[in-house]
């Protein structure tokens, strides 16, 4: 530990396997399902692959503990494969195992679903909840870490919370964070296969290109877009406001290649 | 052009290995400074406490801003000579708010796990960058050492904007003239402060605009509380002094009461 860059590695908060294990054959994408753990082969970090097609961070290793014991399950795929996986988010502490509290706050908050947190009143609700040991199972959250959660209703009965119930209901993380496959409009060489398409907000829409050159899903202000997508590419977004896009496609002309997303 | 940002993206991992990824810290430890209290804070001050060094960014809305690491920091600023020091106790009643982004046009931006190299727009808007000849034309001849590698456990702290096309659709000193302040760059508001005497709520009903702030300060001397009817939200406990913020971000009333008496108030979202 006298390298102090060493030193500085351990420090670093964002989740690394402790050390290279021996490297594994990368499997297809194709075979990946919703829910695997996965990696790259060059970097160590870990990744929840999620039912709408997106990867969530782990950002330590103390989330990844509270959902999964070792690294037994996680499945290499080449880097190139991974960079075509957009990243969805951070997966935030499973329910129901652990309180947790920032280092700036005395405040000690219970898990539920989806990352909310629920302060605790008194001492006497913690040890109601989680026993005598309950000072034991509070990890500290990084501050930067802190807005992946959201604050709602304080506990101030114990009746309010069941760590037992909470852990049950959190079968996995698609389910934690309420993740679905996303819908998916293909861009083949006559246009988009499903020119206007209705939406619930908070859904994600996948642009595949199975075109024979390349395209884009542009949005007609540039607002957002997928960016050229050459043949067998994809990109993925979230519509989380209601309203109406018109996008098309930069490398064709507009009157072939124009969809309208309605997000209701 | 993909290949060479994939052989960017190795010495930068080096380099983002060594940055603390955890919320910055002051690298040595200053010398301790008077302490300032919370009412004489202005939006836009820079603050930390007595024990711990990370600073934060005091925002319009009361609440106080992480910056995830040094990196981010220095786009914004180019020393720490203005953090005010607050005591323990007092940046406890400050709530965090989120996390501060990079100042657009200052920086470009990458994660290690992908070869894509972005322009940071207004809110940490990201717009990818489609070739090297645009990242050029952005960033002059140096383009590529101005390249920041952010941890992945921050990509989700940033939205996907279109992506860049022609580099005249983007202005690198445009976008930083126009991000005045990080108030700015979030478009952070004022809260509507209720607060709590023996007497009740005042105001008892409030309208404001979604996506603002609503501040309960109780001024009694007992303890009061302001807890929605519908149980999702609550300030818990406030004693004397104490104040709890909430944003509301989506229309409708919200109704609330005092677990300690028999107040009620309502919050109309529009």
């Amino acid at each position: 530990m006298k390298n102090p860059f060493l030193a500085l590695l351990v420090l670093s908060v964002f989740f690394v396997l402790p050390l290279a294990s021996n490297a594994a054959a990368s499997v297809p994408l194709s075979s990946l399902q919703s829910g695997d753990l996965i990696r790259g082969q060059s970097l160590s970090s870990v990744y929840y692959y999620g039912a709408d097609g997106l990867r969530y961070v782990f950002p330590n290793d103390k989330t990844y503990f509270t959902w999964y014991q070792n690294f037994n399950n996680v499945k290499w795929i080449s880097d190139m494969d991974l960079a075509a996986i957009q990243i969805g988010g951070n997966v935030t502490y499973k329910p129901g195992v652990k309180m947790i509290k920032i280092n700036s706050d005395p405040k000690v908050y219970a898990v539920s679903t989806g990352g909310t947190l629920h302060a605790l009143d008194s001492e006497a609700i913690a040890k109601s909840l989680y026993g005598a040991t309950w000072n034991k199972m509070i990890d500290d959250v990084a501050d930067s870490l802190f807005p992946n959660y959201k604050i709602m209703s304080p506990i101030d009965l114990p009746s309010q919370y069941s760590a037992e119930a909470e852990k049950k209901d959190a079968v996995n993380i698609n389910n934690d964070k309420n993740l679905h496959p996303a819908i998916v409009i293909s861009i083949e060489n006559s246009g988009y296969n499903l020119p206007t398409t209705t939406i619930n907000i908070d859904t994600a829409v996948r642009f595949v290109n199975h075109a024979s050159t390349n395209q884009s899903a542009s949005e007609w202000d540039g607002v957002w877009g997928s960016g050229t997508l050459k043949p067998g590419e994809q990109f993925t977004r979230y519509f989380r406001d209601p309203g109406t896009w018109m996008y098309y496609s930069k490398y064709t002309p507009k009157e072939t290649m124009t969809g309208a997303l309605i997000v209701k | 052009m993909t290949k060479r940002f994939a052989l960017l993206s190795v010495s930068f991992v080096l380099a983002v290995a060594c940055l603390f990824a955890a919320g910055m810290s002051l690298t040595s430890s200053a010398q301790a400074q008077s302490l300032v209290k919370p009412a004489a804070l202005q939006p836009g001050d820079l603050i930390r406490g007595e024990s711990y060094s990370a600073v934060y960014f005091y925002g319009t809305d009361g609440f106080r801003y992480v910056f995830p690491n040094s990196k981010i920091y220095f786009t914004w600023y180019s020393n720490f000579d203005s953090v005010k020091w607050l005591s323990d106790a007092d940046l406890t009643t400050i709530q965090i708010g989120g996390n501060v982004t990079y100042k657009p046009g200052v920086k470009m931006i990458k994660i290690n796990s992908d070869s894509k190299v972005y322009v940071v727009g207004a809110g940490g808007t990201l717009r990818a960058i489609p070739s090297e000849a645009v990242a050029l034309a952005l960033y002059g001849a140096t383009w590529n050492k101005q390249i920041d590698d952010l941890p992945d456990g921050f990509f989700g702290n940033y939205k996907m904007g279109g992506s860049l096309e022609v580099a005249t659709s983007f202005s690198v000193t445009g976008e930083k003239a126009d991000a005045a302040s990080i108030n700015v760059d979030k478009q952070l508001k004022a809260a509507t402060t209720v607060t709590i005497s023996s007497s009740g709520y005042s105001p008892a009903s409030i309208t404001i605009p979604a996506g603002t702030a609503v501040r309960f300060v109780n001024n009694d001397s007992v303890k009061h509380s302001a807890s929605g009817d519908d149980t999702t939200w609550g300030t818990g406990t406030l004693n004397y002094g104490g104040n709890f913020a909430r944003y509301f971000k989506t229309a409708g009333t919200y109704a609330y009461h005092d677990a300690y008496g028999n107040f009620t108030g309502t919050i109309i979202v529009q």
